[in-house]
């Protein structure tokens, strides 16, 4: 394990992918380096998801379009991505229904225990996750199927957290939440990175996704058609990039 | 005082069938698998343990040290190389290939075995009772009843405080999400069959002790398993073993009615259960 | 007004052109004429042919007819079922009650007797619609069963020894003969004709899509629950009448035959080796068991256990069996079920083009 991040943490060559004939990601390069926050954005259908679900080893790839530290990783199973510190809070959440708030969590401490996975200086505890979301504690013998939809993204947050991630995958985190609790959530996403957690963020608000990030990329039908530093990046650009070349003036 | 004794000996049945019961339980709730192979599977193993006790002149307890790690390993390999093959929301192939693997185990042991009635010798406790009031009770069925909650209350214990118990949880609510968070599925499953077939080992033994087995039995067990699991409700350790308990106090009951009622009478309660209370007694979600 | 119709548009862009829907193949026409030259040489059979050939002939025709059945309800309908014996069993002792205890001349008979089996089958889909998968399937079982259990503690029904059909001694070996036959001839007419009619209709369009995708068709407007009942009491009856042809030429039955877990392994093992969701499918898998059994049936207990491994083989790693084997290679169905969009350049509209 190189000391210094000489280089990104995660990147993607030349990535495509595929669901049965359908071609979801053409010739995708996507970087992102130890602690830094990247923003994807795009439309309903642009491969968003497809992205991460290939970074997390969901989709089989060959193995040389993903390197997660310079080793080529495309195509393993899940459980090994998250060996290698990778975690992923899914598009809707997925917690694991009729298990309490506390079992959805002691199963990723479990895991990360059993994959012998490497933590940092400071590890994330049960203790320490709860302090992030008092809720998780107030809530812990709760079953997660009767909590409101920003405690449970909560949830899944704080499950991919004890995994011990050197990279967090975030799916949408704002979807189907009330702006305020949007917030809430989006408020702890910095002292993430500060710990030295890169997190892939994909949004469909852009504006959220530019102030939350240092970094963008914008994806069109299976393409990167924009990337950039968030602050530098216009509105104009990114309509562009959105929505595709011809596209007719909006507000 | 005939139906006290028949109730008393209803529950004593159960708990054999709750031994089968677990089995199916942990395997559907988990899984959503059938083993439709189920019953075979208690019927070879007790057929083996038969074989070995008269080769080896084993006593029961042997019989048993040595089913039980036979058991394991068959759950095992029968998982890694047919059930995780079938693992899908179409329950069609696992059915089909469970269906074709029972037809094959079922003449097999024909062959191997013929059709010949065989049980287990005990050493005399099959035959040992004694008097609680005005009913005589038999020792080896108090021994199974309390196996079988033994056994439930370890199926229990282990889902809901284990890490094995949770990983398992996760991945019967939502494998992809499970492969998220860490969990290797397939290895899970593997253990779970492992435990549920681990399980009909003791089952085996209990069965060949108890009555005789011959290979064309395990359909039946294999229905008697699954009428528990439906009256108890499914997903839940003591919801199989309290379903196995009514199925056998229900035959039990319908025995003394009739010699020819007794199976027939389960039937029946299992298919009111449908009718009246299709999701069991104790529903949970798996 | 500038109203347009399908029919103009289509006419006005395409020139003169009109869209044809073409349902046959070169291959469907021929195998249809060999078909209808088997059911031929089948009528004639008692002319010429040996009551043992005759028997197996009936017997083949039994195991394609409750086989088609089985592919029907599982492979199409998506309801897998290891009791269809219970409407075996059901109609072949409603044959020998009707024939021999109410005088009902047994060839009417058999037409009869499948209304037993479509009535239990009410109950039965009431009892277990809501049982997941593989539960619904050992559920049918249970069902069997309590027929079975019933019918060997009925003295009504001869108990465990069961009937024999003595009404049928009224007729001659050789209207036996005849009658048989053209019963099972009528049979396969009725059940594989019958699949056939069912699946070129928009009703097995509706079944096909069921079979996909049950959500996208109850949104398409296809009523699941119902088309589910509907075909389950069909292939009960279905099943049924296979039973009372095979139990009218057998002259006996019992418990242990008629409930026989047998029938839904034989059902297994022809639809899924020889092909599920097809009606090539069964008709292979009925052949080949048929082959099977004749050569290696005196091999007895291993000749099943190959058998059963032939079916855990398939469902592990051919699904679609022989018939999905050879079928992505050689486009050659021999059903007319396709609906292929044609243009044909005919010059004759119907009607006018409308101005562009």
């Amino acid at each position: 394990m190189t000391p210094a991040a000489s280089g990104p943490l995660i990147e993607t060559r030349g990535l495509d992918a595929r669901y049965g004939d359908f071609q979801a990601l053409f010739d995708v390069n996507f970087e992102i380096a130890a602690g830094e926050v990247v923003a994807l954005i795009g439309a309903n259908g642009a491969g968003k998801s497809t992205l991460l679900r290939c970074l997390a080893g969901l989709l089989a790839v060959p193995p040389g379009t993903v390197c997660l530290a310079g080793q080529p990783v495309g195509g393993s199973a899940p459980h090994e991505m998250v060996r290698r510190g990778l975690a992923l809070v899914p598009e809707g959440r997925r917690l694991f229904v009729g298990m309490s708030v506390e079992d959805n969590l002691r199963v990723a401490i479990d895991q990360a225990r059993l994959l012998k996975v490497v933590s940092g200086a400071d590890p994330w505890t049960l203790e320490r996750v709860q302090a992030l979301f008092p809720i998780l504690k107030a809530k812990r013998r709760a079953a997660v199927e009767s909590l409101s939809g920003g405690q449970q993204q909560m949830v899944a947050i704080a499950r991919a957290l004890l995994l011990q991630p050197r990279l967090l995958l975030c799916d949408e985190l704002s979807l189907g939440l009330a702006p305020l609790v949007v917030r809430e959530i989006y408020a702890v996403l910095p002292g993430i990175a500060a710990a030295g957690t890169a997190i892939v963020l994909v949004e469909q608000d852009v504006g959220l996704a530019k102030t939350a990030s240092t970094r963008l990329y914008c994806m069109l039908e299976g393409r990167i058609t924009l990337s950039g530093r968030s602050a530098d990046i216009t509105r104009e650009q990114i309509a562009e990039a959105y929505f595709g070349a011809g596209h007719h003036a909006m507000a | 005082m005939q139906w006290l004794d028949a109730l008393v000996q209803g529950l004593l049945l159960g708990g054999l069938y709750a031994q089968y019961a677990l089995g199916m339980a942990l395997m559907f709730g988990v899984m959503r698998i059938v083993n439709t192979a189920h019953g075979d599977l208690v019927i070879l193993l007790a057929l083996i343990g038969v074989s070995a006790a008269t080769t080896f002149a084993l006593g029961a307890s042997a019989v048993l040290a040595l089913l039980i790690p036979i058991a394991v390993l068959l759950g095992w390999l029968l998982q890694r190389l047919v059930l995780n093959r079938v693992l899908s929301a179409d329950p069609l192939p696992s059915l089909i290939a469970t269906y074709g693997l029972s037809i094959a185990l079922q003449n097999l042991m024909l062959e191997l075995w013929s059709a010949d009635s065989r049980s287990l010798s005990g050493g005399g406790i099959e035959a040992d009772s004694f008097a609680v009031g005005p009913i005589f009770i038999g020792v080896l069925p108090v021994l199974i009843f309390l196996a079988a909650t033994v056994m439930s209350a370890g199926v229990d214990a282990t889902l809901r405080f284990t890490r094995f118990g949770r990983s398992l949880r996760a991945a019967a609510s939502d494998a992809e999400a499970a492969s998220l968070t860490g969990v290797n599925p397939k290895r899970v499953y593997a253990m779970a069959t492992a435990l549920a077939v681990g399980m009909l080992g003791v089952a085996a033994v209990c069965q060949a002790l108890r009555a005789t087995v011959s290979p064309a039995d395990g359909p039946a067990q294999l229905i008697f398993a699954f009428e528990a699991v439906i009256i108890g409700g499914m997903g839940s350790a003591w919801g199989a073993f309290l379903g196995a308990m009514v199925l056998g106090v229900a035959q039990s009951i319908g025995f003394r009615i009739d010699a020819g009622w007794g199976v027939l009478s389960g039937h029946l309660v299992f298919l009111a259960m449908l009718a009246i209370r299709p999701t069991g007694l104790f529903a949970r979600r798996a | 007004m500038n109203t347009m119709t399908i029919d103009s548009m289509a006419a006005t862009r395409a020139g003169s052109e009109a869209i044809l829907v073409q349902r046959h193949s070169p291959s469907s026409k021929i195998s249809g004429f060999l078909m209808l030259l088997a059911f031929g040489a089948m009528l004639s059979m008692p002319w010429w042919a040996e009551a043992g050939t005759m028997r197996a002939v009936v017997e083949l025709s039994c195991y394609i007819a409750v086989a088609q059945v089985w592919n029907l309800l599982a492979g199409y309908a998506g309801m897998v079922s290891v009791g269809q014996q219970a409407f075996v069993g059901l109609a072949g002792y409603a044959l020998f009650v009707l024939a021999n205890k109410f005088g009902v001349d047994p060839f009417l008979a058999v037409g009869l007797c499948v209304a037993v089996p479509a009535l239990v089958a009410i109950p039965a889909y009431a009892l277990l619609h809501r049982l997941d998968g593989p539960y619904f399937a050992i559920g049918t079982w249970v069902v069997a069963e309590v027929c079975r259990l019933f019918a060997s503690t009925l003295d009504y029904l001869g108990a465990s020894s069961g009937m024999t059909l003595r009404a049928i001694s009224q007729y001659s070996p050789e209207a036996r003969e005849f009658g048989t036959v053209w019963l099972a001839a009528a049979m396969l007419l009725a059940i594989v004709g019958g699949s056939y009619l069912l699946l070129r209709s928009r009703h097995g369009l509706a079944l096909t899509a069921m079979r996909d995708n049950p959500v996208s068709a109850a949104s398409q407007g296809v009523d699941v629950k119902r088309l589910r009942f509907l075909i389950y009491v069909a292939a009960a009856a279905g099943t049924g009448l296979a039973g009372a042809v095979y139990y009218l030429s057998a002259l006996r039955i019992s418990p242990a035959a008629g409930f026989d877990a047998n029938w839904s392994s034989i059902c297994i093992f022809i639809v899924m080796v020889g092909g599920i969701g097809s009606l090539e499918g069964p008709l292979i898998g009925a052949l080949l068991y048929f082959a099977a059994d004749r050569l290696f049936g005196r091999y007895g207990a291993t000749y099943m256990v190959v058998l059963g491994v032939l079916t855990l083989m398939v469902a592990l790693f051919a699904r679609k069996g022989l018939w999905g084997l050879w079928a992505p290679y050689v486009d050659a169905p021999w059903f007319a079920l396709r609906r292929r969009l044609l243009r044909s350049s005919s010059l004759h509209p119907t009607r006018p083009q409308s101005p562009t």
